[in-house]
């Protein structure tokens, strides 16, 4: 684990100077009192990860390095490896996919063999963030994950339709029944390899 | 009709007979899948849960296992109906006369049914049709008793 090299304190106060910035100021964008933003700026308290993600923000600096850690001060941008589409989707066929989105307004699906599977959007753009060598893997659990859910939806619309269909009984009258002999029954009945 | 015939019957429905070691009933129908209790002895027996199964087939739809449902057991009189109408109706009982049969029992042996089936047959029927009906040149009368007039 990364250990901090210095304060939050002193990175607090730090990017402030750096960013010509009141604390009255800060505590208003941040929407945080004033009294809790000097406790920031002594070391009292320092803040938790929401309030540092908000202040981060409104200090435009990366919350890492608020936090007192060895990196960069300026926020890292979510850059893509590969930033337009068109490349993007080169990249994807590549790998042996192919992603269809001719139409904006329906969800883009991805061909796999013969499959289709639709992708939702966010998927499909945070795939594009994680691209890289890792990516084949990322999109072929989350084909496995659709499949899955596919499957499971095959089988729920096949129990609904055992629900539907005819079954009857006619209970023997020689002798006494129970529960567990009428599972017995239904196990014969509903065990395909008897009725081959 | 025989055992040999309903089976015939089914198969002309796709429907799949089978005897299969039932613990809890005679007969079960669920899909196109019939089973009927191995050791039932004799076909007679068989032939009137076969016939009832159809009846199912025929006329209900649904899971109605649970006969605590009214609507159920509204469909399992209709099936049952089914069944009478097939293994005996009232021309039936008619060629039963015609053959000479001269009491229950040998209507039943003249039918090929078991005679508590044609006993619960005759009690539907005393329920459809009351005191007689009249069928072709036949009266049957069903109270105080079963008898097959023949007009002329």
């Amino acid at each position: 684990m990364i250990e901090p090299i210095e304060s939050f304190k002193k990175r607090l106060n730090q990017a402030m100077s750096a960013k010509n910035m009141r604390p009255v100021e800060l505590a208003e964008k941040c929407n945080i009192s004033k009294s809790t933003i000097s406790h920031y700026m002594s070391g009292y308290t320092e803040p938790k990860s929401n309030r540092l993600y908000i202040i981060a923000e409104v200090l435009d600096v990366n919350e890492a390095w608020l936090m007192g850690l060895d990196v960069p001060m300026e926020r890292g941008t979510k850059s893509l490896l590969v930033d337009s589409k068109q490349a993007f989707l080169t990249y994807i066929d590549s790998l042996g996919y192919h992603i269809h989105r001719d139409d904006p307004e329906h969800k883009p699906f991805i061909r796999v063999d013969d499959i289709l599977v639709r992708l939702k959007h966010d998927t499909l753009d945070s795939l594009k963030l994680r691209i890289d060598s890792y990516t084949k893997a990322s999109i072929d659990s989350e084909i496995l994950s659709l499949k899955e859910e596919q499957i499971k939806e095959e089988r729920l619309e096949k129990e609904r339709l055992v629900q539907h269909l005819l079954n009857a009984a006619h209970k023997r009258t020689d002798a006494e029944t129970t529960d567990e002999m009428e599972k017995h029954d239904d196990d014969i009945m509903n065990d395909d390899d008897e009725w081959r | 009709m025989t055992y040999e015939d309903l089976l015939i019957e089914s198969d002309k429905e796709n429907l799949i007979v089978r005897e299969k070691a039932l613990v809890n009933n005679d007969g079960r129908i669920r899909g196109n899948r019939i089973a009927i209790r191995k050791d039932i002895p004799t076909t007679v027996e068989k032939a009137c849960v076969l016939a009832e199964e159809l009846g199912h087939y025929h006329t209900s739809a649904g899971d109605i296992i649970d006969m605590q449902d009214v609507r159920n057991r509204k469909q399992e009189l209709r099936a049952r109906m089914w069944a009478y109408d097939s293994q005996i109706g009232l021309m039936g009982i008619v060629a039963a006369f015609n053959a000479g049969c001269r009491n229950r029992y040998e209507i039943a042996g003249h039918l090929d049914v078991t005679e508590k089936f044609l006993d619960d047959a005759l009690e539907a029927y005393k329920s459809r049709y009351g005191t007689c009906t009249v069928i072709d040149h036949y009266a049957v009368y069903f109270i105080p008793n079963l008898g097959v007039v023949k007009m002329i």
